[in-house]
């Protein structure tokens, strides 16, 4: 009798601890984000470059082919865009000045197709950058920058340029936030620096990388920005 | 049986100041909630890196689905032929509550503290001088600790082993309850169907009722056993492919084909060596310290088991001594790359309580009361639940104490390890992402752990044949009709290495890079047709 009552304790005792351990295991896990997490799971910039080229590499391939086919106006416009990006891509990876040489071409013919064609002078601003030819680089960077705020302003959404496209909107940030240097450093011109640097920060929407450049830019100028 | 009152109080006595503050169960209780602490800091809702706990958790979905008792990550949905049937079936009733693989490894850790309360009962049968001890290092045991934090069969096995010995204490104190009786027979055939070393469980039960002459237990062990087999059959075709694992050379390398007579015993010698200089103290007492302070303490604990394991032989514990021993019999016979505390997880609490048995044996022979003869001598030592002595019970203890805290530290810093992956992991695993973003569900991946990327990546696959021959690996990939091959890193093994890199170096041309990662390198590669 003394052992059958022991067992039955040990039951309801050991059930309501194993239960509470259960329970507390849960609660304590129960937000664990198991598979299915953020992709992808590892940093970009682990990524290999031969891979991230490799990939490039096929995308030009590709994009060639399409081109040749391709009759519209308009449409071979965005692929010589797509193409001289691309090749930019390559040469920013590989450090070969080829690519950049053939970025250059396909953004020279985008323009010849399509003045107005987005992110176009912003490449053609960062190739000649890559050359040291910063004068180039302003103008290229002024071209894309107003045309953005043209489009931005007045007709939000025409033709090939639409100023609601991530990329092109990305490639308007990036020409304020270059111009904002340059007018700071090699050409300086405080007012043009300040105008472009409030423009670059209407349009940033990162608040680590906005505070970054910040930090970055305030010390070329007297006032810290804000 | 019942001791008179002064046979009580020079048992009281003999009791530690702080043993006899608290009663038996009490201390019982203290040791399973350090237990579960333990297995809380260790406790993490992700499988392994192991691939056997995906592979089982896959299994129990499988039944749980209605699939059968089949391998769903892969692309024919092959029977499972090599893993027993009962860890499954315990998944899968799991499955049913909720997919969940942190409600599974729940249920596990509460098995694992459930193997040390059954420990209790069962040794409290055969000695009551030795059982608190023997509990306090059940319970901090870091290996089983390790098993209990993860989806592996060495808990379960443990856990029925253990009840069916129970059980079996218990029916033959009770002969006339036909109930006890067949739900022990029906119990003691689990272990053979919970691991394939259960094989040593049902080997010994036979041979340890034949000597006792308990002929029904044995008749009806045998009967059961071989009904439940022959249905195993039939489910599964099950075609014994660890009578091949045993004679293969090298699983991971089958070109080398199967292993002579000759190599086989240079094979039990090389094993008796790994597990009496390292694995059992890895097993029992896990630290880092100087090789030989290892090797040392590895072959006294051999020792020491071994003398408790004598002692048992003569007492009442024929089951469990016969059993150990048959155990070890076929662990000596694995193939020696596999050979670690994984499979000394399964008879553990048996070992912890050989230990103690032993330096209590050596502690009788060399301060005990001596009579006439040797053979008398020895025979008082070996007479089971005699009342101890001080001495005795304080170096036991102490040794235990020691004991335990070598096991907490160990868990402790074993747990630090548990939770983060390496990189070798995070890249595979961001390969599984991959697939699981890019590609269609029906896209077939060749990689190195195929139930953990199946789980990630939702995507069936095929390992890479362990074949030098590219042809060979090309016409795998080409029958699987394989979309995707993963070239891992993997710093335990160098098998894609090996086999893999090969055929695609061979035939770049059908290989295609779409996914990369550094540090270390790996690859995805579509497979161009």
């Amino acid at each position: 009798m003394k052992t059958a009552s022991f067992v039955k304790t040990d039951i309801f005792l050991y059930g309501t601890l194993f239960l509470a351990w259960a329970l507390i295991m849960y609660f304590l896990n129960m937000n664990y984000a198991y598979f299915g997490k953020e992709f992808p799971s590892v940093s970009f910039e682990q990524q290999s470059p031969q891979a991230i080229q490799k990939k490039l590499i096929d995308a030009i391939i590709n994009s060639r082919i399409a081109m040749a086919a391709e009759k519209n106006r308009e449409k071979q416009c965005r692929i010589a865009a797509s193409l001289g990006a691309t090749y930019f891509q390559v040469f920013a990876t590989s450090n070969n000045a080829l690519y950049r040489d053939s970025a250059a071409t396909f953004c020279l013919q985008a323009l010849q197709l399509d003045s107005t064609v987005g992110i176009v002078h912003y490449l053609l601003g960062e190739i000649s950058l890559s050359k040291n030819n910063e004068a180039n680089a302003v103008s290229f960077y002024e071209k894309e920058s107003s045309e953005f705020a043209l489009h931005q302003l007045s007709k939000p959404s025409q033709g090939l340029y639409n100023s609601n496209d991530p990329t092109i909107r990305m490639a308007a940030l990036y020409s304020n936030l270059r111009l904002a240097f340059l007018y700071s450093t090699s050409f300086v011109d405080s007012q043009k620096a300040q105008a472009k640097f409030n423009a670059y920060l209407a349009l940033e929407t990162d608040a680590q990388r906005k505070q970054a450049s910040i930090q970055q830019i305030g010390k070329y100028w007297k006032t810290q920005p804000k | 049986m019942k001791k008179n009152k002064t046979d009580l109080k020079t048992e009281q006595k003999s009791k530690p100041a702080f043993l006899r503050a608290l009663s038996q169960s009490a201390w019982v209780k203290f040791f399973i909630c350090l237990q579960l602490l333990l297995l809380a800091v260790q406790f993490t809702p992700d499988l392994s890196t192991n691939g056997d706990d995906a592979r089982y958790y896959l299994l129990g979905k499988a039944l749980h689905d209605g699939q059968g008792y089949k391998e769903i990550q892969h692309p024919s949905k092959p029977v499972e032929t090599i893993y027993p049937m009962v860890f499954p079936i315990m998944l899968a009733i799991v499955h049913f509550i909720s997919s969940s693989i942190m409600l599974a490894k729940i249920a596990q850790g509460i098995l694992g503290a459930l193997v040390t309360l059954l420990a209790f009962y069962l040794f409290k049968v055969y000695s009551k001088s030795l059982i608190l001890p023997m509990i306090a290092l059940c319970a901090t045991c870091a290996t089983l600790s390790q098993f209990g934090a993860s989806l592996m069969s060495e808990i379960p096995y443990l856990f029925f082993s253990m009840l069916a010995l129970l059980l079996y204490e218990k029916s033959i104190v009770r002969p006339k309850n036909a109930w006890l009786f067949w739900l022990t027979i029906f119990i003691s055939i689990f272990p053979m169907h919970c691991r394939s070393v259960g094989l040593a469980f049902s080997v010994s039960w036979v041979l340890a009722t034949f000597i006792s002459k308990k002929y029904r237990y044995m008749f009806a062990h045998i009967a059961v056993l071989a009904i439940s087999v022959f249905i195993y059959h039939k489910i599964t075709s099950w075609d014994n492919s660890y009578v091949v694992l045993i004679l293969q050379r090298n699983t991971y390398n089958p070109e080398l084909g199967l292993a002579t007579p000759a190599e086989l015993v240079t094979r039990v010698f090389q094993n008796i060596q790994e597990y009496s200089t390292h694995i059992i103290q890895r097993s029992l007492i896990p630290f880092e310290g100087p090789p030989a302070l290892i090797v040392l303490t590895s072959i006294s604990c051999v020792v020491l088991v071994f003398i408790g394991w004598l002692r048992s032989m003569f007492g009442p514990m024929k089951v469990l001594s016969l059993y150990t021993c048959v155990y070890f019999g076929i662990l000596v016979m694995w193939q020696t790359q596999w050979s670690s505390e994984r499979f000394v997880a399964g008879i553990i609490p048996f070992l912890y309580f050989f230990l103690l048995s032993g330096i209590e044996t050596l502690w009788n022979l060399a301060f005990g009361k001596h009579e006439k003869s040797f053979r008398d001598t020895l025979q008082a030592v070996v007479a089971p639940n005699q009342t101890p002595r001080f001495g005795s019970r304080a170096v036991i203890w102490a040794i235990t104490i020691v004991l335990c805290l070598a096991n907490i530290g160990f868990q402790i810093n074993f747990a630090k390890t548990l939770k983060t992956l390496g990189p070798d992991w995070k890249n595979f695993y961001s390969c599984a992402d991959w697939i699981r973003n890019n590609t269609p569900k029906s896209a077939i991946v060749m990689n190195r752990k195929v139930e953990l990327f199946y789980i990630r990546s939702q995507r069936q696959g095929v390992m890479s044949p362990y074949s030098h021959d590219v042809n060979n690996v090309m016409k795998v990939i080409d029958t699987s009709k394989v979309d995707y091959v993963v070239f891992d890193n993997f710093y335990w093994t160098g098998t894609t290495r090996q086999y893999l890199y090969p055929a695609i170096e061979a035939f770049s041309n059908r290989f295609q890079m779409v996914y990369a990662l550094n540090n270390p390198p790996t690859a995805i590669y579509k497979v161009v047709r």
